[in-house]
């Protein structure tokens, strides 16, 4: 990647759907508008412990998690985006002969995004956004108790408010975009139940970094490989920290997208949290697939 | 959840204020007062008609655009169609490192039988707020702007029913008339001046 920096003769993206590989709800260059829906099916390939040991799922357990989202698009300013995300979360989880299926609304998002500068708007500058959201808490938490799912598989939230801020920084290269972008999250305090018993819980802030590269082809179609990293710290439950609470994942995708035509754009990609100790901590370790159709007013 | 708020409240505020402090001002009914600009021909071009010319129309070209590129055939139709009206048609290269032996060689690439201008710092693109490969601006012999946006609705997709702004305004001006839409969307891929 780092020969891309010196591309010899800078030249624009063919009209910037590089970005969209990367970050599929976002307008692109002239988008006015955009309506689409986000598949997603993910296997449980093991889990990381609070010491970073990743273990692979035992043989008597099994966990696939699936996302519906929908999501739509609209530019409030010539550099400004707001969207809004609407996901339904279902998990399949079997555990010990038990298999039990449950999900619903997952936690609505709202975001914005204002560009500075667009990327390749100047070759050395590169462009610069800062990007904002506001999650609702609409989807169960995992706290949840529900006597016909003992297995937990009702959870679809993480039942508090949540706020991110993020700066973003893009630059084309020739076909070639990079992204790097840095969110942080602040979530509110909540009161959740453990066994019966109400606890006030405030969960860290959490950062997640993003690096990703896109190619974008004569014919506007793109791929692109993006990996992640996110970390959090120790939550804190009636006001001491909760021993044990961090966690952290790391993700890499590989995504495609292809415009069917100038309004109407498929996209797809692969993905996995590397299953290698160290780069987990009191998470799962997934691997699994995401469709994306979405359409676009000009 | 205080410093969240506090944080995106200010960048928001920013970005309101960066947006309204950077939009380009419209240009359209404008006089542009510009001086020529050098040509792939050798020659130095004015960007106001002169003599006969009662047009001119003066597109923003990238050559790595595809949005360019699709449009090639339209802009030569155009200019076969209008230029024994009185209209001149004139690409500019406001693109950073534009080189008139570079443009020359697109030029006869593309079989354009006009010049492309190089606009050096990409001063008249800034002039005009021109931020995209195909942006166009009409100007009439007392240098005024008449018309400023694409060639047509498309994209990279070509559609035989797309909407002819530069072809409805040229026809309109030709006729006397006021173009009946004088502004649009250039829908190419954004120039690099800078």
């Amino acid at each position: 990647m780092a020969s891309l920096a010196f591309a010899h003769q800078a030249r624009a993206q063919a009209c910037c759907a590089g970005a969209g590989a990367l970050t599929p709800g976002r307008l692109q260059l002239h988008e006015d508008a955009l309506v689409g829906t986000q598949l997603h099916a993910a296997t449980v390939l093991g889990s990381f412990d609070d010491t970073a040991h990743y273990a692979k799922v035992s043989a008597h357990s099994s966990e696939v998690d699936y996302e519906e989202d929908l999501f739509g698009a609209v530019r409030v300013l010539r550099r400004g985006q707001v969207a809004l995300l609407v996901p339904f979360v279902e998990t399949h989880r079997n555990e010990l002969g038990l298999g039990e299926f449950g999900g619903g609304l997952g936690d609505v998002n709202l975001s914005a995004r204002y560009d500075f500068i667009r990327s390749g708007e100047s070759r050395y500058v590169p462009g610069l956004a800062v990007l904002t959201g506001l999650t609702a808490p609409t989807g169960n938490p995992p706290d949840d108790q529900n006597a016909n799912k003992p297995l937990g598989t009702n959870a679809t939230g993480i039942g508090a408010w949540q706020g991110n801020v993020g700066l973003a920084v893009e630059q084309t290269y020739g076909a070639w975009l990079v992204n790097v972008t840095e969110l942080v999250a602040f979530r509110a305090r909540r009161t959740a139940d453990f066994a019966g018993v109400s606890e006030s819980e405030t969960l860290a802030p959490q950062f997640v970094t993003l690096l990703g590269g896109a190619y974008t082809f004569d014919n506007d179609a793109s791929v692109a490989l993006f990996g992640s990293y996110t970390f959090e710290g120790t939550a804190t439950l009636n006001g001491a920290p909760a021993p044990d609470s961090a966690r952290r994942i790391a993700l890499v995708s590989v995504s495609g997208a292809y415009p069917v035509t100038d309004h109407l754009r498929a996209q797809a990609s692969v993905f996995v949290n590397p299953p290698i100790s160290g780069l987990g901590m009191n998470q799962t370790s997934t691997t699994g697939l995401t469709l994306t159709i979405l359409w676009g007013w000009s | 959840m205080r410093a969240f708020a506090s944080a995106s409240a200010s960048a928001f505020a920013f970005a309101f204020a960066f947006a309204f402090a950077c939009a380009p001002p419209p240009v359209v009914n404008t006089k542009l007062t510009f001086p020529p600009l050098p040509g792939t021909d050798g020659a130095t071009h004015a960007l106001a008609p002169t003599g006969d010319t009662r047009l001119t129309v003066l597109f923003f070209f990238a050559s790595h655009c595809p949005c360019q590129a699709v449009h090639d055939d339209r802009l030569r139709d155009l200019y076969t169609r209008y230029h024994a009206h009185g209209v001149d048609m004139l690409a500019v290269d406001s693109e950073l490192g534009a080189s008139a032996a570079r443009d020359e060689d697109e030029r006869i690439k593309r079989a354009y039988p006009f010049p492309i201008l190089i606009d050096h710092g990409g001063a008249l693109a800034r002039r005009v707020g021109a931020q995209y490969a195909t942006e166009t601006i009409v100007v009439d012999r007392f240098g005024e702007v008449r018309y400023h946006g694409g060639i047509d609705s498309d994209k990279w997709t070509l559609h035989d029913d797309a909407t002819p702004f530069l072809r409805n305004a040229l026809d309109d001006l030709l006729a006397n008339a006021a173009p009946r839409r004088t502004e649009s969307e250039a829908l190419g891929c954004a120039l690099q001046t800078w």
